[in-house]
């Protein structure tokens, strides 16, 4: 992976929030974490899909990324340029590089503004246009995402939500950003809306270039537009990799899981599919487990799961893989692989191999 | 145990917002020139040999926080200066006026909170009836009318008709308990209405949007179903909880009550704090005004961090904080 | 046709053209406006203030044609061989005289301008600080908003008679002091329901999508979140003009605000508790004056807050729906357009 490619770094990123008491004084008696040491990069042009339940940290490193939230500690480098934590006015003029599409179409538009300012705002903010090259300029980005450019007059309030998220999408291409970070886009659409929506995008990258973090929770849909994919629970990454290694051989267990619970449309497929069954609630992120954070929920949990917290590593068929292809294990080979990258990795000291019927493994009782 | 530390947390506070509202009343007064204190410490009728009298007993001509600290030392003994137009002390004074603003505000409080809450209740539980919107109207008169033209009014249609067909029963000035209650209640009937009216108009519909709101709840419901009666449904769960805003405003209210009662006592001749400080501003006599100042805030500390300990009371909840 | 099917084409009709003049999209001020007009007491009061207001302005027209001007006596015209008022019509003095021989009815227009003036401009100036204030603290949160928050619970509990007593002694009452001490004191309610709906829109998606876009503070402040307060502002900001015209005539008659001559409804009260025994009308026109003023003012201010609830949309199409099934009832009745049961009132 050539250096150039890669748009966005994420190094080691992590993000607590803490947990105050109340009381005469308001101390803080723990942290929530949200996102725990978290690697991963974004080639550009191309579409990073992040998948996780609510409360895995998705959307918290996606406003991490955004430099929305600061971060506990951990770099994110953009274009080259480190933008950890920066002051509002350093982050500025990058802001016209990131944009965000936001998950509700309904409270992502100010209902008090016309369609025409909101789409605006970019320009106005970053000065780059006014009056009736503003206006032109916003028409052309109606017109673009499928939107009539005589509705420019109108509120929120008027269009469907599919037309608002188009809304959506329109403001944030104003700039011409060079990364959208995308939060659950379709997640409140109907589903024929849905394909329109994600049809509008994958057309959007095509033709301007864009890289894509998209984040959702449905896998159907972050298989449809991904390049690569990583799985996040709890804070960290999972399991990571190119898009068709991932959904041909998932490695981690909860990655099984989660496949295996996705609707299939055939029910023939769906009848001959395994179920496989967690367990259990997904723990707090205010105390998460020892060693790795899944073993309370997996079917295959041993000993050694809730002592050691398994790294990011090619594994299985993947690692002898790697070591097939490229040079011999190497430290500083070690410390390009990373989420988003061309390697499938997994974080997990027994990783589901294939064929393995991880179904019947998850009839035991859970310690 | 919890509710001793709350008291002590807001005694500190009173004690600090007190501070604040002296510190701030002295800096206001005396920081001026010399000479414009001293004329209108010495009063108006003063010679040239009482205003320098004044400047040296006081030390006006002493740095502005020598003058301070004197002033708080003063303060913490319990001297609040001297009225050198009307020859007595402070204190003296306000003792004097303290009687007819207690007896206003003591029997003024209990009107309206009787009358605001009842028509309120009755209001609430039997919404929309004639009742009801005839009481709507009166509550928005009511809340449209400054005081002193209740008052003023009041008198007019009231105590001069009954003063030209010979009943004095009704009377304007201060006579107090100790020398009739009859005669007590005759002079005090109208100054409580007056200070009432405006304030129960507010507190009518309060209690009768909160309890309109509350009885909308779903735990009165289960209560009705439980087979109590109305009666009980309405003052056991529906009023209680209707209670607690009521009580909260009560502690905003506190502030504007003085000025309620400013305006009563001038207008019925009472002879009050209220009236004395209004006086005091035409005589152009500081001292007094001072005097009233942190009295003032001194009452509306005190008076909030009751309204503040009855809340606590009522509600569990604000204990925790 | 037979009759029903003319009455479904003609209900499709209506509903079709109520629907495509839906689309039209109006504002939310348009909504407002369309409820403001069906409210007939609203209406009143409104008409009551633009005349209240319309008398003020032309005070010196009336102080012209009865040959009056409102600080000039009248020893000899206007008062009776004691010394008192004279009443209502005679010597030309329309509503009367007042203590010193003056004409009571100019008196009482020039007192309404100082009242209207100082309800009107006060609350304006303290509508503005208090939507700043309300904004900042609601906005930026922290020890910013917690010091703010007190300030304003602090002036809000305050007693404003103190404050003005003290500001007469060290200043001399007049007109800008009492307008300081108003607006000193209005703008803490208006801080405080601007700090409360801050917080709440603040945590909307789209004040993140501003931020992501690089919208500045004051910025996200002033185009995003104030107008999605404009209406509560709004509504308070009228009901705070009476109590501002409370406030000026209160403070006028303890005498500490506007000064004699000048006239002020409150001043005028003041002289009038020395005439009770002998000249009613010096008591109750002024009287009449400052309660019509201040109800309309109120009545006015409790329609604007019922236009702008959505929910009286609700109660007003209700009773167009009764209104026309009951005109279909007499049409046709029990025909399939027959009138539905009474709804259970919200």
């Amino acid at each position: 992976m050539a250096g150039d490619d890669v748009l966005v770094r994420v190094e080691n990123v992590v993000k607590y929030f803490p947990v105050k008491a109340g009381g005469l004084v308001r101390r803080t008696v723990g942290h929530v974490h949200a996102v725990d040491d978290v690697s991963l990069v974004i080639e550009r042009g191309k579409t990073l899909g992040l998948v996780g339940e609510t409360g895995s940290g998705k959307s918290t490193l996606a406003r991490c990324v955004a430099g929305l939230l600061p971060v506990t500690s951990g770099r994110v480098i953009f274009d080259g340029h480190d933008i950890t934590n920066l002051s509002r006015g350093a982050m500025r003029p990058l802001r016209r590089e990131i944009q965000m599409i936001f998950q509700d179409p309904y409270s992502s538009l100010n209902p008090r503004r016309r369609v025409g300012s909101i789409i605006g705002e970019p320009f106005a903010i970053h000065k780059t246009a006014t009056g009736a090259e503003r206006k032109r300029r916003v028409q052309e980005l109606m017109e673009r995402v499928g939107l009539n450019p005589e509705h420019y007059n109108r509120f929120p309030a008027e269009f469907s939500g599919g037309q608002r998220q188009r809304i959506g999408v329109a403001r944030a291409l104003a700039l011409r950003p060079k990364l959208i970070i995308c939060d659950e886009p379709v997640s409140a659409l109907d589903v024929s809306i849905q394909a329109q929506v994600l049809n509008l995008l994958s057309d959007l990258q095509q033709e301007y270039g864009l890289s894509y973090l998209f984040i959702a929770h449905d896998l159907e849909v972050v298989r449809h537009v991904s390049d690569k994919v990583a799985v996040m629970y709890l804070g960290r990454i999972g399991e990571a990799g190119p898009k068709d290694s991932l959904y041909g051989q998932p490695r981690h267990p909860y990655t099984v899981a989660l496949l295996s619970a996705a609707p299939a449309a055939d029910p023939d497929t769906a009848a001959a599919r395994q179920r496989v069954l967690l367990t259990g609630d997904v723990p707090s992120p205010i105390s998460p487990p020892e060693g790795c954070r899944f073993h309370p929920r997996c079917p295959k949990a041993m000993p050694l799961c809730s002592a050691e917290e398994p790294g990011l590593l090619p594994r299985a068929a993947d690692a002898a893989a790697d070591t097939a292809s490229g040079a011999a294990p190497d430290p500083a080979r070690a410390g390009a692989l990373v989420a988003g990258g061309d390697t499938h990795l997994t974080a997990c000291h027994f990783p589901v191999a294939a064929g393995e019927n991880l179904a019947a493994a998850g009839s035991r009782e859970l310690a | 145990m919890a509710i001793i530390g709350y008291l002590i947390r807001r005694l500190l506070t009173g004690i600090v917002v007190v501070w604040l509202v002296a510190t701030a009343a002295f800096f206001l007064f005396f920081a001026r020139p010399v000479m414009t204190v001293a004329r209108q410490l010495a009063g108006r009728a003063a010679t040239p040999q009482v205003i320098n009298e004044v400047i040296s007993n006081l030390g006006l001509n002493q740095p502005i926080m020598t003058q301070y600290w004197h002033f708080l030392d003063g303060l913490v003994h319990g001297n609040l200066g001297y009225s050198y137009f009307t020859q007595q002390s402070v204190d003296s004074m306000l003792k004097q006026d303290l009687p007819p603003t207690v007896s206003l505000v003591i029997g003024g409080m209990i009107l309206w909170l009787l009358a605001g809450l009842s028509v309120g209740i009755i209001s609430a539980t039997r919404a929309r009836s004639l009742f009801d919107r005839f009481s709507s109207v009166a509550v928005l008169v009511g809340l449209s009318m400054p005081v002193f033209v209740i008052g003023e009014l009041l008198i007019l249609v009231v105590f001069i008709p009954l003063n030209q067909h010979g009943i004095t029963w009704i009377d304007t000035g201060y006579s107090g308990p100790s020398q009739g209650l009859g005669k007590f209640f005759g002079h005090m009937l109208l100054p409580w209405i007056t200070l009432a009216a405006v304030q129960a108009a507010v507190y009518t519909r309060l209690t009768r949007g909160q309890l309109l709101d509350t009885l909308g709840e779903d735990y009165i419901r289960t209560a009705r179903a439980k087979g109590l009666s109305e009666r009980r449904v309405i003052f056991r769960h529906g009023v209680r909880a209707a209670l607690t805003p009521v009580v909260s405003q009560l502690g905003v209210d506190i502030g504007q009550l003085l000025g309620g009662v400013v305006v009563v006592e001038s207008v019925f001749g009472l002879g009050g704090l209220g009236q004395t400080s209004v006086q005091a501003v035409y005589q152009d006599n500081l001292p007094v005004i001072i005097g009233f100042v942190i009295i003032a805030a001194l009452f509306v500390v005190v008076a909030n961090i009751v309204v503040d300990l009855v809340y606590a009371a009522l509600d569990p909840r604000v204990r925790i904080t | 046709m037979s009759i029903t099917e003319v009455e479904f084409e003609a209900r499709g009709a209506e509903e079709a053209q109520e629907t495509s003049a839906k689309v039209e999209g109006r504002s939310q001020w348009q909504l407002t406006w369309r409820r403001l007009r069906s409210d007939k007491v609203a209406i009143a009061a409104l008409i009551v203030v633009l005349i209240m207001i319309a008398l003020a302005i032309a005070a010196p027209a009336f102080a012209a044609i009865t040959h009056h001007p409102p600080n000039t006596a009248y020893p000899d015209t206007g008062e009776d061989a004691a010394g008192n008022p004279v009443g209502p019509g005679v010597n030309g003095f329309w509503l009367g005289t007042d203590g010193t021989g003056r004409d009571l009815f100019v008196r009482i227009l020039y007192g309404a301008r100082i009242s209207l003036f100082v309800g009107v401009v006060t609350t304006f100036i303290a509508s503005a600080a208090g939507v700043t204030i309300g904004l900042i603290a609601g906005y930026f949160g922290g020890i910013i908003d917690t010091m703010l928050a007190r300030f304003t619970d602090a002036v809000l509990a305050f007693p404003y008679v103190i404050l003005a007593l003290a500001l007469a002694v060290v200043f001399g009452p007049s007109l800008p002091i009492i307008m300081v001490v108003i607006t000193f004191f209005s703008w803490a309610g208006i801080a405080r329901i601007v700090r409360g709906q801050t917080l709440s829109i603040k945590e909307k998606e789209y004040i993140e999508a501003a931020r992501s876009l690089g919208a500045g503070p004051f910025r996200i402040m002033f185009l995003d979140i104030l107008p999605n307060l404009l209406a509560p502002v709004l509504v308070v900001g009228t009901l705070y003009i009476p109590q501002a015209v409370v406030f000026e005539s209160t403070l006028s008659y303890l005498g500490l605000g506007i000064q004699p001559p000048t006239a002020s409804w409150g001043n005028i009260l003041a002289d009038a508790q020395n005439f009770y025994q002998t000249s009613w009308w010096y008591v109750v026109f002024p009287a009449l004056a400052l309660l019509i003023t201040t109800l309309a003012f109120n009545l006015l201010g409790d329609g604007i807050r019922d236009a702008m609830d959505p929910r009286t949309e609700r109660v007003l199409a209700m009773r167009r729906q009764r209104r026309r099934d009951r005109k279909r009832q007499k049409a046709a009745p029990d025909g399939p357009g027959a009138a539905l049961p009474d709804p259970v009132r919200p």
